[in-house]
């Protein structure tokens, strides 16, 4: 029993990473209509930036902060340079535009740092409590707080201040809301921005885990793809289940089925993924769109 | 309604001697490449061989997505399943590299065909977030049945040779059998796509709706061009193995992939001999890329691919048209401008 808790919990932290990284996928989709393929390497440049901050002397916390503000600004600029001219054309083209990002965030980062592994702490304390034979880490009940804290803080901005409102205007149609004055484009960059920051949070509980090179989100953005379907992929609360889930059914297939090997456990997710676009592809949360004719 | 009906009518009535010239330019190329292992030498013939395989695949790709407006991310796995299928049937069954590629090509449409049915009821990002959970489990599962593929060590392919009573080199007749294979994917592909099953997949991209109420079985056109587009890529791949005679898993990652989709779009995904350009793009650009910088070659890549949506959203040979129409309207233009000088001159 004990045994099957701990590979929960295991399956949890692991989920919780997962699902920050599929909060900014949620975040980008429901601000501006794309899925960015990009999402993982930007988060991963982040976290190099947190690195280099740190390596030049700055606190963790304070490295953490700027390399949030940081990003958002690249995450402002990548759109307002690269996405706004694409961005009414046909789904393809938004889709390889995404992927073109992806290849420069990921090569960006290995010219830059290069490809040797880089170890960047944890920004939570190193304490760990037992609790009838658990072993909970602060790291753990650190990325859960930080998790909830991040989804309150968008549910709050979205739901109940002004630029909330106008961010919800722009994405939910564009030339109506600039009929009524939203400036459009700048709702976009916010869009931008505020999930590459939540990617650099993402980048920043990753990175501790598995180490600091350039292709660490690659593995991790799949998931987060995995947790964001599985959630409807316009649904905050969703992608958190989503990610939960992905990372408890990983880790226990690891645990109990170890037949299946280190190179099919990205099966399982991929699984879960492939299923739920087959037989529900609303996800579990979202709600069925309509096409107009 | 009216952009599907343009859709489904284009290409009836395009002027004929365009289509002339188009047919002078393909039998010209035809013919070069026939005579080229005269003057070529075997590396260059070797190189040309794979710009073949790529481009059967990046043909692939355009049907898939430039035709029939499926983003596909798997195109990895149908190149890996056609070169992984041409390989054991040559190994296991002793098939000859007829035999491999036929064999290569009916499991790949059959592959195609499977992954194909999500794609019915999926659209635009959904379909590429299933195509890309395919194409990342490529390499994960030809390592996990190493028995059959060799695992990571890879797998030795038999590369053909020629018949003791032809005189030429083997680097030669490999060039040649490859070229065959593509030409005649070509051809097939170009007769398909002209006709009203090319007419068809337009139809569905561009206005699913309004093709269906047209009486376009709008499924049924999503799967085979799906089916269609993903043998062509394990024919591609079937065909790289007779030059390279090697295959690794690691090769046919989801890089491969995104190098397929690069190349197609820089070469004009809405075109079919675009699919060329897109081949000697996959053959040549990663080494020139790699050779100007290793770890920036991705960030080139990348830019090509974004420079290139944006800039030249037809891809070059896509582009191609408009800009022989611009010059054409200048000439037109300084010859009115010139014509109008004289006049006045002999006012």
């Amino acid at each position: 029993m004990s045994y099957f808790g701990q590979q929960f919990l295991n399956g949890i932290g692991s989920g919780a990473i997962y699902a920050s990284l599929g909060l900014a996928l949620v975040l980008i989709y429901r601000a501006t209509n794309i899925v960015n393929f990009a999402q993982g390497e930007m988060g991963a440049f982040s976290a190099f930036l947190i690195w280099q901050l740190q390596q030049w002397g700055v606190p963790i916390i304070l490295a953490l902060i700027g390399a949030i503000i940081l990003s958002m600004l690249i995450g402002g600029l990548v759109y307002a340079i690269v996405v706004r001219p694409v961005q009414n054309r046909e789904e393809v083209t938004i889709v390889i535009v995404t992927i073109g990002l992806f290849l420069g965030f990921n090569s960006a980062s290995g010219a830059i740092w290069g490809y040797l592994q880089k170890a960047l702490p944890s920004p939570f304390p190193a304490v760990t409590w037992y609790l009838g034979g658990l072993r909970i880490s602060g790291d753990l009940v650190g990325t859960c707080i930080l998790l909830a804290a991040i989804v309150l803080g968008l549910y709050l901005l979205f739901q109940h201040t002004k630029i909330g409102l106008t961010l919800r205007a722009a994405a939910s149609n564009a030339e109506s809301s600039m009929l009524v004055g939203v400036p459009f484009i700048w709702m976009m960059i916010v869009g931008w921005g505020l999930s590459a920051g939540v990617g650099a949070i993402s980048g920043a509980l990753v990175a501790p885990h598995l180490s600091l090179d350039p292709n660490m989100m690659i593995t991790v953005i799949i998931y987060a793809f995995a947790a964001a379907v599985l959630g409807g992929l316009a649904s905050y609360s969703g992608a958190i289940v989503g990610g939960l889930l992905v990372g408890v059914s990983q880790s226990l297939t690891t645990a109990y089925l170890p037949s299946l090997g280190a190179d099919l456990q990205v099966i399982v997710p991929l699984g879960i993924m492939v299923a739920v676009l087959a037989i529900k592809p609303e996800g579990l949360f979202g709600r069925s769109v309509m096409a107009r004719v | 309604m009216t952009k599907a009906l343009q859709a489904i009518r284009a290409g009836s009535d395009q002027p004929s001697r365009s289509a002339a010239f188009r047919h002078f330019g393909i039998l010209a190329l035809l013919a070069f490449a026939i005579a080229l292992p005269a003057i070529a030498s075997p590396y260059t013939l070797f190189q040309l061989a794979g710009v073949m395989a790529f481009a059967v695949a990046a043909l692939g790709l355009n049907v898939i997505t430039g035709y029939t407006g499926q983003v596909s991310l798997a195109h990895n796995a149908f190149f890996a399943v056609g070169a992984y299928i041409g390989a054991m049937s040559t190994a296991y069954l002793g098939a000859g590299p007829l035999g491999s590629v036929v064999i290569a090509a009916v499991v790949s449409f059959a592959a195609g065909f499977v992954a194909g049915i999500p794609a019915q009821r999926l659209r635009g990002l959904y379909l590429a977030l299933v195509t890309l959970a395919i194409a990342v489990s490529v390499t994960p599962m030809i390592k996990q049945f190493e028995a059959y593929t060799g695992g990571v060590v890879g797998f030795r392919v038999d590369q053909p040779a020629p018949p003791a009573w032809l005189p030429i080199s083997q680097d030669s007749w490999i060039y040649y059998l490859v070229l065959l294979f593509a030409a005649i994917a070509f051809f097939m592909t170009y007769n398909l796509l002209s006709g009203s099953v090319g007419r068809s997949f337009v139809g569905t991209k561009e206005a699913e709706l309004a093709a269906g109420s047209l009486g376009i079985d709008v499924a049924r056109s999503k799967v085979m061009a799906f089916a269609y587009g993903s043998m062509l890529a394990g024919i591609g791949g079937a065909l790289a193995n007779f030059s390279i005679g090697y295959i690794a898993p690691d090769s046919f990652s989801l890089m491969l992939s995104i190098g397929f989709l690069a190349a197609a779009v820089v070469g004009g995904i809405n075109t079919i001999w675009g699919a060329i350009i897109a081949g000697i793009f996959l053959q040549y650009v990663p080494s020139f890329a790699s050779d100007i910088s290793q770890a920036l070659s991705g960030a080139i890549y990348g830019g090509i691919l974004i420079i290139c949506v944006i800039v030249m959203p037809k891809g070059i040979l896509g582009s191609l048209p408009r800009l022989i129409a611009n010059f054409q309207t200048i000439r037109r233009e300084s010859r009115a401008e010139a014509t109008k000088a004289l006049n006045k001159v002999a006012n």
